[in-house]
């Protein structure tokens, strides 16, 4: 066609086909440019978000297992009842810690002298005596017994089976000596070394020893948190988005309070902290390091994004619905609660739970009440002293062992699962209940 | 002038002691719109209203009559303040930020725009079907009964049955829908639609019901069937309705009321106005001459 | 009315209007032929002209039978209202009448043939008197209908309705004077009754004429005056409310 004399009589037509087909390679070619910029762009993110859930992963899946040693304990009558009462005081208070010794020594019987001795039980982590100790309470007949029992092993003897410290290193430079090597081969050997599943990570408390920190603490403080959050920040936000959106005049006040709520929603996180450090700690007097006062700091902070999400949605519902309800008679009120409301509540619920995520992964504010202290035992209600998620994390990064590298890893692994889970619910409400018009 | 316009439209209802009634509705000045603006029977009148949108003057000074059981046509170039005008009769503008009404607005002698006179009430009385049908995305029945329901109109669930069926049967949906009333009454046609909202505010029993361009979003079948109602509905209620279709106006209508940048320009009998406008303005418009 | 300046926004629907009037006009040109060639066939027994006259009357129907489908295309595909609708109507009126009138200048090539086609008995030459005056008349009426068409002119219009009682007037006067032919010799009997037929037919198309002034001024002002006493219309009277 191309090839037509343009002089032709439709010539100007022509020209225009010519002229068009002449620029078209060129407008396909930006075309196609753009687009693989675009999948370019597209890729370098999933690249680098792939990357870092990748080494989180690698450098975590470990932390959910843990190494145990079997070795045969004997329940000394001598060493924990001498007097045969059975007196559970008596039985919680005995040196369980002796009967691990023993039990190790007389797994290696030829072990002697002070040093080696100690990188003997070293061996075995210190958490192993409270291991006896509670199957004891659970049990007391165990008393007088003889038994083959798994006992957590140290964080070394941890991190040399899962690989992370290297035989090959020099002694001089490894945390573990060829001595602690050969025991654990000689264990190994014997069918007495075994990595399982670590539950202890998701019930305990926080703790100096690597092989016994856990997350538990962390997610019930955060649990905690984010209950007084949520019961505190959803009314409120709910009630404010629907007052400022459908009741409040259009003024200069309620113009500035717009702006502000904006503001606050840009607002620097550490500043809310500063705020509860300021008023609810120093002011009122409330306990530090308490979910409450945290729940408190976090509502603050998630406030503005519930209140503009939740104007968005009443936004979105249609003035139609509106003119409607309000054409047969109903009050403001009554349009806004039959109607609007419940039109808006899965955009409403949406904000919320992305503002729930948000506060779920906040630490800055938190820094600031002293819930970053080092908190072992499991906070069961809102005035213990508690950690969070995020700040554990933070916390586990800080220490110097090799062993909480996993850790922090892991609990990273459990907070992302949380927050991919909230937004999976916010994702999965807007299009359950999302309605068109 | 304002007597003057008393007793004209005193002696054109026939009424004797209307006179403390009309005292509230003078007349500031005439609006010199062209025809007759009163009516021998109004249910609703107009007079000397006026209507801003902050500083923007929508409707300026416009007097009319709205006659028992008639349907009157506002038709008009778009923005000459149709809707705006019959959004007053139902305090619909009440919603709107800025807007400000002025002049009397009268519903069986009663002023709307009284202190005492409750929009919800008036509402209750005045109902409103919009241009585009919006059924709430609420099953059929809660539609029709929601109306019965905030007014408590009906006692028992019996007779909320009676009126939401009746409702629809007068709104020509019955046979229609009988069988999925708990269905959303968004899954409907777009005509269906419309005359469920129109079901939905006979369902109050309203005694003026005003329609902005109710039809503007139908199909000429849909659009017929709704023409068809109206006629019906005429016997039973006043009807106001606003249409870009002077066709559909004047095939529904009794009266017609032509509105232009905001002033009541012309009302007639509505074969008289689209055959023998007396106004240029009038005539341009119906005959295409605009512009 | 129907120019560029405060026209209809679609253009077309002017060139229609334009058309349907064009079409009327040419009309009314070819019926004011049609009486001039009447008249003149009558007043020089010319059988051949006449001829002519009734033969042409096939024209005329068919630009009846064009307008008539002109004015229902209008009406079926704009939906003219008010002066469109009101125009249309009278267009379709004035194309009615105009074809009547036609069929009255045909009734006068008929009398033509039949009285001067058969050579027995001439008429006397008086006889015709009075239709060459009221010819003359027509032929002026339904010029100044035309143009009051054209001009879509209210005055012209009305001087045209007014007109026509001097046409009625000179009707009437015509039949008493054949009367008197009658009285003077009773063989004019036959001759008398053919100039009857021409008076009532050049009357009747005065009347055509006149009917088409009366939808000019209902295209205008919307006002029926069909039955209004013609010294009743006045621009007072046409512009009262
Ligand atoms: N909410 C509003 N705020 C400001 N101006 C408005 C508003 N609603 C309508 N108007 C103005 O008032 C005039 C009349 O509008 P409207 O009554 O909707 O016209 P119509 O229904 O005849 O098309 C228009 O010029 C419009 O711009
Ligand atoms: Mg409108």
């Amino acid at each position: 066609m191309s090839d037509d004399n343009p002089s032709s009589a439709g010539a100007p037509r022509r020209r225009t086909i010519d002229a068009v087909r002449a620029s078209l390679p060129r407008r396909y070619a930006k075309e196609r440019r753009f687009r693989l910029t675009g999948r370019l762009a597209v890729l370098t993110g999933l690249a680098f978000v792939g990357s870092l859930f990748l080494s989180i992963i690698l450098n975590g899946y470990t932390g959910f297992e843990q190494t145990y040693l079997k070795v045969q304990v004997t329940f000394d009558q001598e060493a924990l009842d001498p007097e045969g009462r059975r007196d559970p005081a008596a039985l919680a208070g005995a040196d369980y810690a002796a009967l691990v010794k023993r039990a190790m020594q007389a797994a290696f019987p030829d072990v002697s002298g002070r040093s080696e001795l100690r990188e003997l039980f070293g061996m075995v982590s210190s958490g192993a005596e409270y291991q006896l100790q509670d199957m004891v309470k659970a049990d007391p007949s165990l008393v007088g017994t003889t038994r083959d029992l798994w006992l957590i092993a140290s964080d070394d003897v941890d991190m040399v089976m899962k690989g992370h410290i290297d035989r090959r290193v020099p002694e001089d430079q490894r945390r573990v000596s060829d001595r602690v090597l050969g025991w654990l081969d000689v264990l190994e050997k014997k069918g007495a070394v075994d990595t399982r599943f670590n539950w202890r990570f998701f019930t305990n408390g926080d703790s100096r020893e690597p092989e016994l920190a856990g997350i538990g603490g962390a997610v019930m403080g955060s649990f905690y948190t984010l209950l007084v959050c949520l019961v505190i920040s959803f009314p409120i936000g709910v009630a404010a988005a629907v007052y400022l959106e459908e009741f409040a005049p259009k003024n200069r006040l309620t113009d500035l309070i717009e702006v502000n709520i904006n503001n606050l929603a840009a607002v620097p996180s550490i500043v809310f902290g500063l705020l509860g450090l300021a008023v609810l700690i120093n002011f009122f007097g409330m306990p530090r390091s308490a979910p409450v006062v945290g729940g408190l700091v976090l509502a603050l902070m998630v406030l503005p994004t519930i209140i503009i999400a939740g104007r968005a949605a009443l936004k979105s519902v249609p003035p139609s619905i509106r003119e409607a309800a309000l054409g047969v008679g109903a009050s403001k009120m009554q349009t806004v609660f039959h109607h609007v409301l419940p039109l808006a509540m899965p955009g409403m619920m949406t904000g919320m739970i992305i503002g729930m995520a948000h506060a779920l992964g906040e630490t800055a504010p938190l820094l600031m009440i002293g819930m970053v202290a080092f908190v072992v035992d499991v906070p069961k209600g809102f005035f213990d002293p508690s950690t969070l998620l995020p700040v554990q994390i933070y916390l586990w990064a800080d220490s110097p062992e090799r062993a909480f590298v996993e850790k922090t890893a892991a609990a990273i692994i459990v907070l992302l699962a949380f927050l991919i889970a909230m937004n999976a619910l916010a994702v999965y409400l807007r299009k359950r209940f999302e309605r068109r018009w | 002038m304002n007597a003057t316009m008393g007793t004209l439209s005193d002696a054109a209802t026939g009424v004797a002691g209307r006179a403390d009634a009309m005292d509230g509705l003078r007349i500031r000045n005439f609006s010199g719109t062209v025809g007759e603006v009163t009516v021998a029977n109004p249910r609703m009148r107009t007079r000397g209203v006026d209507v801003y949108y902050g500083d923007k003057h929508a409707i300026k000074n416009v007097t009319l009559d709205i006659g028992s059981n008639e349907v009157i046509a506002m038709i008009g170039p778009s923005g000459c303040g149709k809707s705006t005008f019959l959004r007053c009769l139902n305090r619909m503008n009440d919603t709107v930020e800025g807007c400000r009404v002025t002049g009397h607005i009268t519903l069986d002698d009663k002023d709307v725009y009284d202190r005492q006179m409750d929009p919800v009430v008036l509402r209750a009385q005045v109902g409103m079907v919009f241009q585009k049908p919006n059924p709430f995305p609420k099953p059929i029945y809660d539609n029709i009964a929601y109306g019965p329901r905030i007014h408590g109109i009906a006692a028992s669930r019996a007779e909320l049955d009676e009126i939401v069926e009746s409702s629809l049967r007068r709104a020509g949906l019955w046979d229609e829908v009988k069988d999925r009333l708990d269905q959303p009454g968004t899954g409907l046609s777009g005509g269906q639609q419309q005359r469920l909202c129109i079901a939905r505010a006979i369902a109050v029993s309203p005694e003026v019901i005003l329609m902005d361009e109710p039809c503007s979003a139908l199909d000429p079948i849909a659009t017929a069937k709704i023409e068809e109602l109206i006629d019906e509905l005429r016997q039973n209620y006043t009807i106001c309705i606003v249409t870009h279709s002077m066709q559909q106006a004047a095939r529904v209508s009794q009266r017609t009321a032509y509105f232009h940048l905001g002033d009541l320009i012309e009302v007639g009998e509505t074969t008289q106005i689209f055959t023998n406008p007396r106004h240029k303005l009038t005539e341009d418009y119906i005959t295409g001459r605009f512009g | 009315m129907n120019g560029k300046e405060g026209g209809h926004i679609v253009q077309r629907f002017d060139a229609q209007l334009g058309s349907l009037k064009d079409l009327v006009l040419e009309m009314g040109r070819l019926v004011l032929q049609q009486v001039r060639d009447a008249a003149q066939a009558l007043e020089e027994g010319d059988t051949g002209l006449a001829r002519q006259v009734v033969h042409r009357d096939r024209d005329i129907n068919t630009l009846d039978m064009k307008g008539q489908e002109l004015c229902l295309e209008l009406l079926a595909t704009r939906q003219p209202v008010a002066s469109d609708l009101r125009f249309v109507m009278a267009m379709s009126q004035a194309v009615n009448n105009l074809e009547r009138a036609a069929d009255e200048t045909k009734k006068l090539g008929y009398v033509v043939s039949r009285v001067y086609g058969e050579n027995d008995l001439q008429p006397i030459p008086s006889l015709f008197q009075d239709a060459r005056h009221m010819a003359a008349s027509a032929v002026e009426l339904l010029e100044d209908a035309l143009e009051a068409v054209e001009e879509l002119d209210v005055d012209k219009a009305v001087a045209v309705v007014q007109g026509d009682e001097q046409l009625n007037e000179a009707f009437h006067a015509g039949l008493r004077r054949l009367a008197t032919f009658l009285f003077e010799d009773p063989r004019n009997v036959r001759h008398v009754i053919e100039a009857v037929f021409v008076l009532k037919a050049l009357e009747r198309v005065g009347d055509h004429a006149t009917n088409l002034a009366e939808f000019v001024i209902y295209a205008v002002k919307g006002k029926d005056v069909r039955y209004v006493k013609a010294e009743h219309l006045s621009s007072g009277f046409l512009d009262a409310g």
